[in-house]
Formats: C-alpha cells, structure tokens, sequence
C-alpha cells in the first residue's frame, strides 16, 4: 500500500537518486545512478539542508511517498521557520524540492504529498519557486498565488551587454555575441552620455559598509516594526542561513551591504549575488520608507561598478513607486511564490504586501547546486 | 451664529457650478498641448453635464463634491461616477473618484483632504479611482485609503520590435529637437521593416502570425452582458451593466479617438461559441491601449494571441494595458513585461473585505470599469 511518512536518514540515497533522475538525468534509464562525487554532494545536501538545519522540529518534517513495494517515489522538502505577525510568533513551513517519480505521478503521489504537507501543524505553508503546475495544484488544495510577491524587477546597467547575453550559449548566436562585445561597450557607453539619468551610475551620496551576520540580525530587529510580517531569526540560525547561501557561488559572490546616512544611522541594506558581466540577482533588500531611493541607488552603482550588466531581484510591493521610477521593468510569472493559512491576517498580510519575504526567507538556501 | 459658520464648505455639485468647474478643470488638469485632449474648452460643460449628471447611472445619493470658500467662490472639485457592482454575489455601489483638484492658493486649506473625507463617509459600499498620482496618494492614504499594488501595473507587449525602438527613440528626439534623428528614421524605414521581418523570423513564437482557433466579429453589447456573468464568475467583485450603460460606456470610449481607433472585437469557437472578446484601441505605428479582455475558463491564452495578432496586423508596434491578475500567466507566458508607469489605483470601503478582494486580485476591475471611459 502506497504511504506518506516523515523522510529519515536513511532515505537520503533513495531520494538522491529521486532527484538525480528527475532533474539531472531525466533522460537516462531508472537503475543508472549518480556518480560518487554526486552522490556525496547529495548526501550533504539532504543531511544539512532538511535534517540537520537550524529550524528542525519533529512535528514538521520533511515527507516522502511510498510506493507499495517500499520504493520511494516523492519527495516534499520542508524547512521550518519562524515569522512575526503583529509581534505574533507564527510557524511557517517552507516547502522545496517537490519531487515525484514522473511513473508515480498518475497515482496521486504528489497531490498526496502535498495534502499531507499542508494540514500539517504549521500556521503558514510556504513555496516561492513554484512552477505553473505546482500552483495548479495548491490552489486546487486551498492555497492561493501571493501576486505580488510572484513580481521580479530588473534594472538594466549596459543595457546592450544585456540584450547580446541573451545570445550566449546558443551556437553560431553565440560566436556573434561574443564578437559584438566591444562595440556593445561603445553603445553602452554612448547610451550612458545620451541618457545619464537612466544608465549612467554616479557615485551615492550615502556610504555603504560590509555587513556581517550580528549586523544583519540587528539590523532585522531594528526595522521589524516596518511590515505586519516579519521573519525572525536568532544568531545561529542567521548564521547557518547566510553560510548556506555564500556557499551557493555559481550565482556569484554574496555581497552584504549597510547604508548608512550623513549621521552613520543605518537607512536599509542589501545583499546579493554580484555575477560581474552578468545578471546580478538580489537576496534581501530592506530600506526605510523614505530612504529606498538611496538604497536602490547604492545596490545599482556598486553593481555596475563591479561590471555586472543588470541586477533582478523579488519586488518588495511597498517600494513599487521606487523600483519603477529608477528604471527597472518588471517580470510577473513563474517561478510564483504560493502560501496556504487558515489565518486570514497571515493571507491579508501577502495580498496587501505588507511581509518581508525575501528570497533569504525563500527556497533560495534550499536549492541544491 | 456667524453666516460663514453655517455653511459647510463641502457640498454636492449642481448643475448652476458646471461654468466654474470647467474652468478649473481646463486651467489646473487637463494638458495644455491640444494633442493630449480630446475636447476643447468650450466643450467642457457640455462633457460635464453628460458624465456627471446625464450618466446611466446617476445617484443623487452620490454626487460629485465641490469645496466652496466663504467668498462664495469653488476653490476643490471631486467628480464622482456611480457604478453597479456585485460583492460575493451581493448587489454593491460602487463610485469611481476623479477629477480630484484644488486651487494652487487654497491649498494649505485641506480643502483636498475635507473634499475626501466627505466623499469617504458617503453611502457607497467601495470608492476608488485608477488615475491618481503620487500627490493623490499621500493625501487618500493620509485620510484612509489605500494603494492596490497589483491594479497599479501595466503590461506592454512588443509587436515590431525595431519599429518600436524607433518610435520611442523618435519621442526622445522630438523633445529634444533632433531633425536629423527624425530624418534618418524615415529614411532607414525599410531597414526597421525589415529588421521586424527578421525579428518575426528568428524569434517566431513573439513576433509571427498566430494561427487563432477563433473566428473573429465585432463585439454586440448583448454578448458582454449574456457572457459576463459568466466569465467573471468566482470572482469576488464584479461589474454589472444593462444595455442602457453598457452602450453609454461603448459610446464614450469610441469618442476618444486621442487613443486610436476602438476595436471591439469578440471570439467565436469552431462550435460557435462565444470564447471571449478584447477592447483596445488601436493606434497604426504606435502604442496600443487595451481596455478590457474577458476570456472563459482555458480560453484564456488564445483570447490574448488573438488581441496581439490582431493588433500586429492592424500595425500597431506595441500594445499595452492594465494589469489583471487573473491573466497574469497568461501575458507573462506571451513574451510581455511589467512596470508601474502612470496612474495608481487607489480605494476606500468601509466594508475590509472589498479592498482585501482587490488586493489579492480577485476582482474583475477592468479600465472599462475604471475613470478611462469618462475623462475628457
């Protein structure tokens, strides 16, 4: 008889191979398996990431499906966090890795999976990078589409470095994008004489500072007042998240950044990934009301200074006005970001876009690279 | 007691005000450059008249406000336009704000901001408005409003690409003055023609003719208000019309012809089914405007290819639009990108749970529900 049940240590082998099969090799038959490196890497990554994170409770564990000759055949990742409501803790489950053997899915194994996950003992279920059939399927389950938190932004810093990217990787495309590349910086530059307030980035006003993990937690505690929903961490857990992330350097280097006014107070911050020629992507950025202007202002300038040709990240839904009037242009769609409650403060909180969630608070630290 | 301290300087709008708001409305709103008008100053009261008072649905339990100084003379106007709409299947009143002005000198009065609250304690079930600015934010913020993030975005959809980047380059130029700019264009006109060709070539499943399972007519008022209901159905807020308003509001967006022509067009199955329908205007070389798209359940996908094909061969070179949630996948899916470029929509009910509905995008609050229809 097919089961759901709480993954365990032992199953790590069995959903390496899950994961490796689905996503990674797709297209090779079932008994092939990872190499030894890979598989080590998994081992690592299912150890670390869902059974021995900072958040690890008993209650909300991960989820595997069964199959009824014991062969798993799905998998739910489930990271527990802590949020504030109103000052009011809450208990989220992050959900990730939404696996389901392609032969298992006609016999429910993922409708099952996440059923199970989601009348779990949590006051928030959660998933940001969800693709279009995962939507289908929680709000079939009674989850909804968090709109706005599904929105990412895109400021373009050489603009015509970013269109001829596009090319990169695909055959002959390739060789002339490659080719193009100086007289893009000619354009590049010319665009930034023609149009200085749109590309051409001058140095901030405000100064910036490297911001440790201690500086970040006490930066989250200083402005937790600032939305209804807030995330909460403690020195440990912060730690363990952002060691996670720096990890992750296919994305590029994590760079965290305090912005300091003329009197040293701390308006906001930033941190996020800066991939020098490429597209520079945001993991948290926070900034006082009327200070987001300056902030936004500092993350785009450093990022150009250090060569990267765009920078993209999660819209924060108060700063719409900020984002738009800076030139960025907005992408709604896949990967959507899902929430299921039976509190409808928690929901209200989403839809009117008064959370802090930010990809720090995402998936982001559960991917597997 | 004193004269002055009987009289409320917030009142409703009467016909015998229409020659003062006129005038306020040509010298503190509209644009100067005729181009960005439809109507001309003497036509203004005439317009007045029409929309706030001969409208279809005219309340004079809602009327429009105007702030009067102690001198007797209008110094704030506040149109208001009633509409029907239902909440959870309940019939509510909702009314569109616009026109929302106050004399540069009178303002340190709070003559804005008493206008307003008078209009927030009225016997609507929900006011709002979709063409404020960040001026109109702080103050309906200030007295209770709130901002709809989500209804505040617009689409836009590329059709020519180069065509396109030359227009927007041209508009740059033109401000700037550059004649050579502007005579260079015209000469590299088949170079843009055929860049797009290629465009359409290289990147088919953006810029090619798609092949609609839809057979195309022109949009009959009867079908919106047959398959309205329909195809809004499980939407918490949703518009109601009648064949009265529903052509009164036909009637005044064909008028502003400022956009481009109207189209109004809507879809056939192969069955003979009503698949949806789209109204936009559509503007040959330039940006298009849609007003409403309305599609049944999975139709959804090829209504839009539909909208964007017949916009590419009416020779549009872009269109854009409102965003509705509802169809957020859907133009996402097609190749359109997102920004939050000119007016907000911004909102007011005493009831949380019709500002909730909205927020989460679970409103069918389209442009032609929205002031579009009735500016001048």
């Amino acid at each position: 008889m097919n089961r759901i049940r709480p993954f365990v240590e032992d199953d790590i082998e069995q959903v390496s191979d899950l994961h490796w099969r689905v996503f990674d090799g797709a297209s090779i038959p079932a008994p092939q398996k990872p190499a030894s490196e890979l598989r080590q890497s998994y081992t690592d990554y299912f150890e670390r990431v869902f059974l021995r994170n900072p958040w690890r409770d008993d209650a909300l564990p991960s989820l595997v499906h069964e199959g009824t000759d014991g062969r798993i055949t799905g998998f739910l990742g489930v990271l527990p966090r802590r949020m504030l409501l109103d000052g009011m803790p809450v208990c989220v489950a992050l959900s990730s890795q939404f696996i389901v053997d392609p032969n298992s899915r006609a016999l429910g194994a993922g409708v099952g999976l996440l059923k199970a996950f989601l009348t779990g003992p949590q006051d928030l279920s959660l998933t940001d990078e969800a693709n279009n059939a995962s939507r289908k399927l929680w709000e079939g389950l009674g989850g909804s589409t968090a709109l706005l938190y599904s929105v990412q932004w895109t400021r373009l810093l050489r603009p015509s470095r970013f269109v001829v990217s596009h090319f990169e990787g695909r055959g002959a495309l390739s060789l002339l994008a490659s080719a193009s590349k100086p007289l893009c910086n000619l354009l590049d530059a010319a665009l930034a004489r023609k149009s200085p307030h749109r590309f051409r980035q001058t140095e901030p006003k405000v100064s910036g500072e490297e911001l440790n993990a201690d500086g970040l937690l006490a930066c989250l505690s200083e402005f937790s007042g600032s939305r209804s929903l807030w995330p909460e961490y403690d020195e440990y857990s912060l730690k363990w998240l952002l060691e996670t992330i720096t990890r992750q350097t296919r994305r590029g280097a994590l760079r965290k950044v305090a912005i300091h006014n003329s009197r040293w107070e701390v308006i906001g911050w930033y941190l996020y990934y800066l991939n020098p020629r490429g597209l520079s992507q945001v993991v948290q950025l926070v900034a006082k009301k009327n200070s987001i202007g300056e902030v936004l202002d500092h993350l785009f300038y450093d990022a150009w200074l250090n060569g990267s040709i765009a920078v993209s990240g999660r819209l924060e839904p108060p700063f719409m006005q900020a984002f738009s009037d800076r030139h960025c242009y907005f992408n709604c769609g896949q990967p959507w970001m899902l929430i299921h409650s039976h509190n409808p403060d928690i929901l209200r909180a989403f839809h009117r876009g008064d959370a802090l969630l930010s990809p720090l608070e995402g998936e982001m630290c559960m991917r597997f690279t | 007691m004193k004269e002055s301290a009987r009289i409320k300087p917030v009142r409703s709008f009467t016909r015998e005000d229409i020659p003062q708001v006129a005038d306020m409305l040509q010298r503190l709103l509209l644009p100067e450059a005729p181009s960005g008008r439809m109507l001309s100053a003497s036509e203004l009261p005439g317009y007045l008249e029409q929309t706030f008072f001969d409208n279809p649905w005219y309340d004079e339990s809602l009327p429009s406000l105007v702030f009067q100084a102690s001198s007797g003379k209008l110094i704030g106007f506040l149109a208001l336009a009633p509409r029907k709409m239902l909440f959870q299947n309940l019939p509510v009143r909702a009314v569109i704000s616009l026109h929302f002005m106050v004399e540069p000198e009178s303002r340190s009065t709070l003559a804005g901001v008493q206008l307003l609250k008078a209009l927030f304690s009225g016997p609507q079930d929900l006011v709002f408005t979709d063409g404020a600015g960040l001026l109109g934010r702080r103050i309906w913020e200030g007295v209770g409003g709130v901002t709809s993030h989500l209804y505040s975005q617009r689409w836009m959809r590329i059709l020519r690409p180069a065509r396109q980047a030359v227009s927007t380059l041209s508009k740059h130029g033109a401000s700037g003055g550059s004649k050579l700019f502007s005579y260079t264009t015209q000469v590299l006109s088949p170079l843009v023609s055929l860049a797009d060709i290629t465009a359409a070539r290289m990147l088919p499943r953006y810029f090619s003719k798609v092949t609609s399972p839809y057979s195309e007519e022109e949009l009959e008022v009867k079908t919106v208000l047959t398959y309205l209901p329909q195809f809004s159905k499980g939407l918490a807020l949703r518009p109601v019309y009648d064949e009265h308003s529903l052509q009164w509001l036909f009637n005044q967006a064909a008028q502003m012809k400022l956009y481009g022509v109207f189209k109004k067009v809507q879809l056939r199955d192969e069955q003979g089914e009503v698949a949806g329908w789209y109204l936009y205007y559509l503007k040959r070389g330039g940006l298009g405007s849609v007003i409403q798209i309305a599609a049944r359940k999975n139709s959804e996908g090829e209504v839009i290819d539909h909208l964007f094909d017949h916009a590419r061969r009416g020779g549009a070179t872009a269109l854009s639009g409102r965003l509705e949630p509802r169809f957020m996948q859907e133009l996402a899916d097609r190749g359109c990108f997102f920004n939050r470029i000119g007016c907000l929509m911004l909102m007011q009910s005493n009831n949380a749970e019709i500002p909730n509905a909205i927020h989460r995008g679970d409103a069918f609050l389209t442009q032609l529900e929205g002031e579009w229809c009735v500016t001048p």
